[in-house]
């Protein structure tokens, strides 16, 4: 009977099986299309990540008005950004350290920017200027399963904008008050089977608030860029991508308030950068499913601040000979016996028979002062070398693995006394399982091995549930680690002096007691250093829906605690030198991001934050404000003509709120070949509070600037 | 008694399968000839011996006894492709209907003296449109790329919340460039059947392009999404086929053709992997089919 039931249901669908199976062939140039093998087979939608992601594309970057690139970064939940020190920017994710760079990572096209040697992110000497940037991704949460070491808080993707889609040749300048002078040239040609792009930019600026005792000027700073991107189609299956630019930054820097109590400055302070990389990526494409990636790339950095100084003598407080005290061979030995404690060595110097000895050398000397110079020099050098294999290897299961080999090389006289190596040695996986359609598992885990640290693993986990269409919630857990830097490990501070006047020039031997001849203080790490570790925890939501006459809707919401320990919260300059895993943070709490595009005119983006922070150590929570938000509204008014308006809040930044008001008016127009565009900006402070720390004050209430950029 | 279901299911079962494949519009037809029986002499022009038969042997499948298949003193020619439907009117026979004829070829070829009319190439622009929202309803800014002498020309009106922008490409050679130019202003790029812009060569380049920018693209046609495109809705052999039986149809009902127009039945294709990529996938596809259905 049952046999028979089938039977008629089979019989029941015979009008359908009657058909020839080439019923459901096209008549049309179908088959004359060739498949395109696009990465979007291999790809993994934000509603299948196990974190918080939020994505900034051209549009958002336009419409934001930013001239610098960190400026944008603004508009990313739970971000601190602010220049924390004069003209140098600080950018991190849960923010803790006022001059905290060294928690976060920051990749460009892939290329970490991170510096091992001395553990950071120099925002101002990126070699890509805003313009060049296609999108940027942030991953906001711990991500060192996917990207190793240093993915601690999270993680900045800057993708620049690809040669195949780069338009023409533009030229462009913007000019404002502040001494804002910048200037774009940018060419890019398309070619049979590929295409490159080049540009060079200028920027300037004076900074914040002039007016720092003794000089004028402390924070102006002028930076060009060179970046360059080309890309060759070698085959319909292998993609070669080679990227080389490099920058150079000219930072004035205030006064070291250390240095202040000992000499007076007789020149500017300049921080010089250069910077040049070259990368090669290649790319292949074997299947729909399977896709290899090798990359490699060469960075190198070189650092130098000038102190031009003329120490005061200890007894009289002026400038004299006696000033060269401080880099006498007597003050080191009593510094030393004195275990490196400034303020009871230079108690004890005026009753050590040897340094009174040497005072009389030095005031015998005829000189009318102690005049020198000494270098803050630095110079960082990566090589990087690594393969991906991504497979699609069932419809509901997706790897990514791969390994990668690292060589790094810090130099400085002054921090290290020579030269400090690292090579670390990776390995990596991750994969993402839909066992039933609307669940994503996601598992990883990087293994590392590098000179320093030895081995460390770090795992995540993930699990990604599409409650209904456009609507899924996420719960992850994550582990990550920073490992110490090779300053941190093997910092060796000795600070020498050059340039010295007479008779000090080619006489230190004689009247300083050696040669070189250094600065009395210096500092030598332990090398016992523990990476910084963090935990995380996640649930989350993230929607991307249409709302009817609301238009379309992205909201992604985010819980979280994170534990961050072992915290190397300690100074670790050359006056104060603390190295030591000691510090705990507790950040909990949550955040927002919501993209509400009501039509095609109007774009509104919010985001906010509320982090509690809990330390026991004050300066982790310098740069942690407890509320912040962003508020951006583009507005396409039609005509070539377009308006956004930005809003910024932090509450607060080391007890000083961050408020500020943007707006921009654009207007775009041909010129019979030529496409012109002009955009006009006013950012408003909407308090008259410093950033962060008291001396950074503006200038001006306003900064505005207009700008041109012609495309032909 | 479950035999008696049995029956009862296969009855109704057949109703509806005729129903569904608009086959029985000869057997149904209440004024035409056909209920007299006898059934419409047919001949099939293909451009190829391989396409006739398959095409044919669609046609018989829908048709079924309401049509004879023929070679010789046919009382219609349905002529596949413009090519033969041009061979066929030149023959000066029986009355013929051009099937996948391109839109500006039957503008040409379809004239009041000829006994003919046709079926064009292709799908609506509306029909794309209509799909595009339903599958990307928050895109609010669309954009289309057509030829010069498009016949997309007339862009439907933009339902209220949309931009539609129609930017045409003054040749094939000026499509990289406006797709450099344009696609950031965009959330979606609609594709219409165009062969002379949207050709196998162009389709490394469109969607390569696109999709380095993420924006999905839909249409024009089911190779593209095989490609790369996240959908299309398209013309199958099996549509082209109830399209034909509907014209036959009303030929008979009438005495004559009916205007040329598109098929009024369409197939949908999905890239899975490519709507992953968007974050659209699984798609819920029986609402995309309904909209397809609906359509004219």
């Amino acid at each position: 009977m049952e046999v028979r039931g089938h039977k008629t249901l089979i019989l029941a669908f015979l009008p359908w099986l009657a058909l020839p199976a080439r019923a459901d062939a096209p008549f049309d140039s179908d088959s004359e299309v060739p498949r395109v093998l696009t990465p979007a087979r291999l790809d993994q939608p934000i509603s299948e990540v196990p974190a918080s992601v939020t994505v900034i594309d051209r549009e958002l970057i336009r419409a934001s008005g930013a001239r610098e690139l960190f400026e944008v970064l603004r508009l990313v939940p739970g971000m601190a950004v602010a220049k924390a020190d004069g003209n140098v920017p600080t950018v991190a994710y849960h923010g803790t350290q006022a001059r905290d760079t060294r928690r976060m990572l920051v990749l460009i096209d892939g290329r970490s920017v991170y510096q091992p040697g001395f553990a950071r992110v120099s925002w101002n000497d990126l070699a890509v200027s805003l313009e060049d940037v296609e999108r940027i991704e942030v991953t906001r949460g711990p991500a060192s399963a996917a990207y190793g070491a240093n993915a601690f808080t999270g993680v900045i993707n800057i993708i620049t904008r690809d040669p195949r889609d780069s338009v023409g040749q533009q030229v462009s300048a913007r000019a404002g008050n502040n001494g804002i002078r910048d200037v774009r040239l940018g060419a890019s040609h398309q070619f049979e089977n590929g295409a490159f792009r080049v540009s060079v930019s200028s920027q300037r600026d004076d900074g914040y608030d002039a007016g720092l005792t003794p000089l004028e000027s402390g924070d102006a700073k002028r930076v060009e860029r060179l970046n360059s991107r080309a890309v060759f189609e070698l085959s319909p299956r292998d993609t070669l991508t080679v990227h080389a630019g490099g920058s150079r930054s000219r930072l004035d820097r205030p006064p070291e308030s250390g240095l202040q109590a000992l000499a007076d400055y007789y020149d500017d302070t300049q921080q010089v950068g250069e910077r040049a990389f070259f990368g090669l990526d290649w790319q292949r494409q074997f299947s729909p499913r399977h896709q290899l990636k090798v990359s490699a790339y060469g960075q190198h950095t070189n650092e130098d601040t000038n102190l031009d100084l003329c120490f005061l003598d200890p007894l009289t407080g002026a400038q004299g000979p006696g000033g060269g005290l401080f880099f006498s061979q007597e003050l080191r030995d009593l510094y030393l016996a004195n275990n490196s404690d400034i303020g009871q060595t230079l108690a004890a110097a005026g009753a050590d028979p040897a340094i009174q000895n040497r005072y009389a050398t030095l005031q015998a000397s005829g000189a009318r002062a102690f005049c020198g110079r000494a270098w803050l020099d630095t110079q960082e050098t990566r090589y990087d070398l690594e393969i991906q294999d991504t497979l699609q290897v069932t419809d509901w299961a997706r790897l990514v693995a791969g390994a990668n080999l690292r060589h790094d090389r810090a130099e400085s006289q002054v921090f290290l006394s020579g030269t400090a190596e690292n090579v670390s040695r990776r390995l990596f996986a991750n994969l993402a399982v839909k066992p039933v359609a609307p669940v994503t598992i996601s598992l990883g885990g990087f293994w590392e091995y590098d000179d320093i640290n030895g081995e460390h693993f770090s795992p995540r986990a993930g699990i990604n549930w599409q409650v209904v269409r456009g609507h899924t919630l996420r719960a992850s857990y994550a582990r990550a680690l920073r490992t110490p830097d090779i300053y941190e490990d093997q910092a060796r501070i000795n600070l020498p002096i050059t340039d010295l006047n007479a008779p000090f020039a080619g006489n230190q031997q004689a009247l300083l007691g050696w040669d070189p001849a250094y600065f009395f203080v210096t500092q030598q790490s332990p090398g016992m250093l523990k990476p910084e570790r963090i935990r995380s925890r996640e649930l989350g939501y993230y929607g991307r829906f249409f709302a009817g006459a609301l238009g379309g809707i992205e909201l992604d919401i985010r819980y979280f605690r994170e534990e961050l320990w072992d915290l190397v919260s300690g100074p670790l300059n050359p006056f104060e030198f603390d190295p030591a895993n000691d510090g705990e943070v507790t950040h909990r709490g949550t955040e927002a991001q919501l993209s509400w595009r009501p039509n095609g005119q109007h774009l509104l983006r919010l985001t906010g934050a509320h982090v509690h922070t809990e330390t026991d150590n004050g300066t982790e929570q310098r740069f942690a404000a407890r509320d912040s938000a962003s508020a951006l509204w583009h507005w396409r008014l039609g005509g070539g003509w377009s308006w956004s308006s930005a809003y910024y809040l932090a509450r607060d930044y080391n007890d000083y709120p961050f408020e500020r008001l943007d707006a921009q008016l654009g207007f775009r127009h041909r010129l019979h070949q030529t496409e012109v565009e002009w955009r006009f900006v006013v950012q408003h402070p909407l308090n008259k509070e410093p950033v962060v720390f008291v001396e950074n004050k503006y200038q001006d209430d306003q900064r505005y600037w207009i700008g041109a950029t012609v495309t032909f | 008694m479950r035999r008696a279901w049995g029956i009862g299911l296969l009855l109704l079962g057949m109703v509806a399968g005729v129903a569904a494949h608009g086959a029985p519009v000869l057997a149904a037809d209440p004024a035409g000839s056909v209920e007299q029986g006898a059934p419409v002499r047919l001949a099939v022009r293909a451009p190829s011996p391989d396409a006739g038969t398959e095409f044919a042997g669609v046609l018989r499948a829908l048709g079924g006894d309401t049509l004879s298949l023929v070679d010789d003193d046919p009382d219609l020619v349905l002529a596949l492709g413009e090519q033969a439907f041009r061979d066929a009117l030149a023959a000066d026979g029986p009355p013929v209907l051009g099937l996948a004829v391109p839109r500006r070829a039957a503008d040409q070829l379809v004239t009041d003296a000829c006994r003919c009319s046709a079926i064009w190439q292709g799908v609506p622009l509306d029909t794309q449109l209509a799909l595009l929202r339903a599958l990307l309803p928050e895109a609010r800014r669309i954009g289309i790329l057509r030829a010069p002498d498009s016949v997309w020309r007339a862009v439907p009106p933009a339902p209220p919340g949309l931009t539609l922008e129609a930017v045409t490409v003054p040749e094939p050679g000026r499509l990289g460039a406006l797709l450099r130019r344009h696609l950031p202003e965009w959330d979606a790029l609609l594709l219409p059947e165009d062969g002379a812009l949207f050709d196998g060569g162009a389709a490394r380049l469109v969607l390569l392009t696109s999709y380095r920018q993420r924006v999905p693209v839909v249409g024009p046609d089911g190779a593209y999404v095989r490609a790369g495109s996240v959908a299309s809705a398209r013309v199958l052999l099996k549509d082209l086929a109830a399209a034909a039986l509907d014209a036959v149809h009303a030929q008979r009902r009438l005495g004559h053709w009916p205007a040329p127009g598109f098929a009024g039945h369409y197939s949908l294709a999905v890239n899975e992997h490519v709507a992953g990529a968007y974050d659209l996938s699984p798609v819920d596809r029986a609402p995309l089919e309904r909209i397809l259905e609906a359509t004219p």
